[in-house]
């Protein structure tokens, strides 16, 4: 077993079935495109910049934020993953769709790492929901004191016997939150 | 309690000595009972994570609570009371029959033990622990004597102006105490100047109803952090697997359909409402209180099985006949009115027989203003229902 780091903060984000079905679709459909990225609602946009060390800043007016963050369970892979604004001071982590062309999904959240996935020539919400997991997803992007990323994602119910002091207890929520960030301390 | 095994680490971590006190059923004596275990195994603490960046399943978990003191740790346990005395916490005289005749040895006492345990090169510890459950119950300036002083970090060894132990009482040879006994058949000596060793650490629990015991003694008490143990409602909400967002505020429309630990958790709350406003907040009613309301049974199979309804509504009357009415009772002593207000006797429901109600005489000619006595457990299920029900109101 590697050495055990030391965590700063976890940012995670409640992936919903609409959003589980846009990232897992035919990046092309009937009608139009649609998004094909993670969205980070305004709510959640303080505490994601300050996550990403750029406290403050104005989302408008926000550079591309890249980091690259390693798989949790396989720390040799690692993967970038890119933060965007998004007008009505929302940002999203683009390019998650793992069908476009040029898709960024990341590595931690891919099939071979037991990430739900739908079939390629899924047409809507309705037909992707048996393939989205009972209890919900989520995906979580951990940062260590030294300022390293890991990519990770947890699914379903929350496993019994968990504590309520497992730094893992927010990452199985109940109810409709949206995400958050799990501070250290 | 995590947080409150903190909360004393940290105290013992400044150099200061912990008191838990609050009312029965809060806790305390069960967080020192955590302690205890804490000191042998450090449980995990509620701050810091680590990560593991193999684990894909469980990849987070909580560093081990980090113990500020040093180990291996001596661990004593003792109960003031008000026969406890000088001699049994600092110095004491035992007689011992020889063949030359009587003579009176001297035996160490708790804390004096402590002292000379740490200062034995033979011992294996670092530090002791002494707890001390009911502390207000003995006479603090009479068991600690002089030691009072030696509760404060400041005058031991390594601290700011240490002061040598003034025991006038023993007799010094050539700069070496005369022989002091220690339980396990030890003897000691303490040399001329010794100062009492640091890593001596007191945790002491105080009941902040006890009507029989004193208050605090101020020097006593300003030696000690002192560590407030409330009545927890969410405890019991863990306990029954409620979700507290869930539990009703009870209204006219729905108090007729609250579950038993629903109406538990809600009659809590507003007796302890009432009471902190009509008493003090350190008159509340612990949360211990109503933990043994039965939630699960355990089937043939071994699993635990869910109670039925009925069965915890006879529950929850009996500790209210053994436990809960005896408490108020004791606190509303000297106030009928109040406790008759609080027990909704002028304002019964609207329809249907209710526990509580005045005392009337057969003859019917004596006007009285008292409680009839009555045993809620021994009454019909549906005005058990009713009144509990009726009393989260």
């Amino acid at each position: 077993m590697a050495q055990k780091l030391n965590i700063d903060r976890i940012w995670w984000r409640n992936v919903q079935p609409g959003e589980f079905y846009n990232i897992e679709r035919h990046h092309q459909i009937q009608g139009g495109g649609g998004s094909l990225y993670i969205e980070i609602p305004s709510s959640l946009v303080p505490e994601t910049l300050d996550f990403l060390d750029a406290t403050g800043a104005n989302v408008e007016n926000l550079p591309v934020i890249t980091i690259e963050a390693r798989v949790a369970g396989r720390p040799h892979e690692s993967g970038p993953i890119e933060f965007h604004r998004k007008k009505g001071g929302r940002m999203r982590i683009a390019r998650q769709n793992r069908q476009q062309p040029n898709s960024q999904r990341h590595p931690a959240w891919i099939a071979a790492r037991g990430f739900p996935t739908a079939p390629d020539d899924v047409r809507n919400k309705q037909e992707a929901l048996p393939y989205f997991p009972e209890g919900g997803l989520r995906i979580y992007i951990a940062k260590t004191v030294e300022g390293d990323y890991y990519a990770g994602f947890t699914k379903g119910p929350r496993p019994d016997g968990m504590k309520p002091n497992n730094p893992m207890w927010d990452l199985y929520p109940q109810g409709r939150v949206v995400g958050g960030v799990i501070d250290a301390d | 309690m995590a947080d409150k095994i903190d909360d004393v680490l940290s105290s013992w971590g400044a150099g200061r000595n912990a008191l838990l006190y609050g009312p029965p059923a809060t806790g305390k004596t069960r967080l020192v009972s955590e302690l205890f275990q804490a000191l042998n195994t450090p449980p995990e603490s509620n701050r810091g994570i680590l990560f593991d960046p193999d684990d894909t399943e469980a990849p987070f978990s909580r560093p081990e609570q980090e113990i500020t003191i040093p180990q291996p740790i001596k661990v004593v346990w003792t109960t003031f009371h008000q026969s406890y005395g000088y001699e049994d916490f600092v110095l004491g005289l035992r007689p011992e029959i020889s063949a030359e005749g009587t003579r009176l040895q001297h035996w160490a006492g708790v804390f004096l033990d402590a002292a000379l345990e740490l200062a034995d090169p033979e011992s294996q510890y670092k530090s002791v622990v002494i707890f001390i459950d009911e502390i207000n119950r003995g006479n603090a300036a009479r068991i600690f004597g002089e030691f009072m002083t030696f509760l404060d970090f400041d005058y031991r060894d390594g601290g700011s102006v240490p002061l040598p132990l003034p025991l006038r009482q023993l007799t010094y040879v050539d700069g070496q105490s005369e022989e002091i006994r220690r339980p396990g058949g030890k003897v000691a000596t303490i040399p001329e100047g010794f100062t009492f060793p640091k890593h001596v650490y007191i945790v002491s629990t105080m009941n902040s109803v006890d009507r029989a015991a004193v208050p605090i003694d101020s020097a006593l008490a300003r030696r000690f952090d002192r560590i407030e143990m409330r009545p927890e409602l969410d405890v019991l909400a863990d306990h029954w697997e409620l979700d507290r967002d869930a539990i009703p505020v009870p209204t006219e429309d729905n108090w007729e359909t609250l579950t038993p630990y629903e109406a538990a958790y809600l009659l809590l709350d507003r007796l302890n409402v009432a009471i902190a406003s009509d008493l003090g907040p350190e008159f509340e009613l612990g949360h211990g209180l109503l933990t043994p309301m039965l939630a699960t049974r355990t089937a043939a199979d071994g699993t635990a099985q869910p109670v039925e309804e009925k069965e915890a509504w006879r529950s929850l009357a009996k500790i209210w006949d053994d436990v809960l009415f005896p408490q108020l009772e004791d606190r509303y002593s000297g106030r009928p009115e109040q406790l008759m207000d609080l027990l909704h006797v002028d304002t019964a429901p609207p329809a249907g027989d209710y526990a509580w109600r005045l005392r009337t005489a057969k003859g019917g000619t004596v006007e009285a203003r008292t409680l009839a006595p009555i045993r809620v457990s021994e009454l019909d299920i549906d005005v058990v229902k009713r009144s509990f029900r009726w009393l989260t109101r």
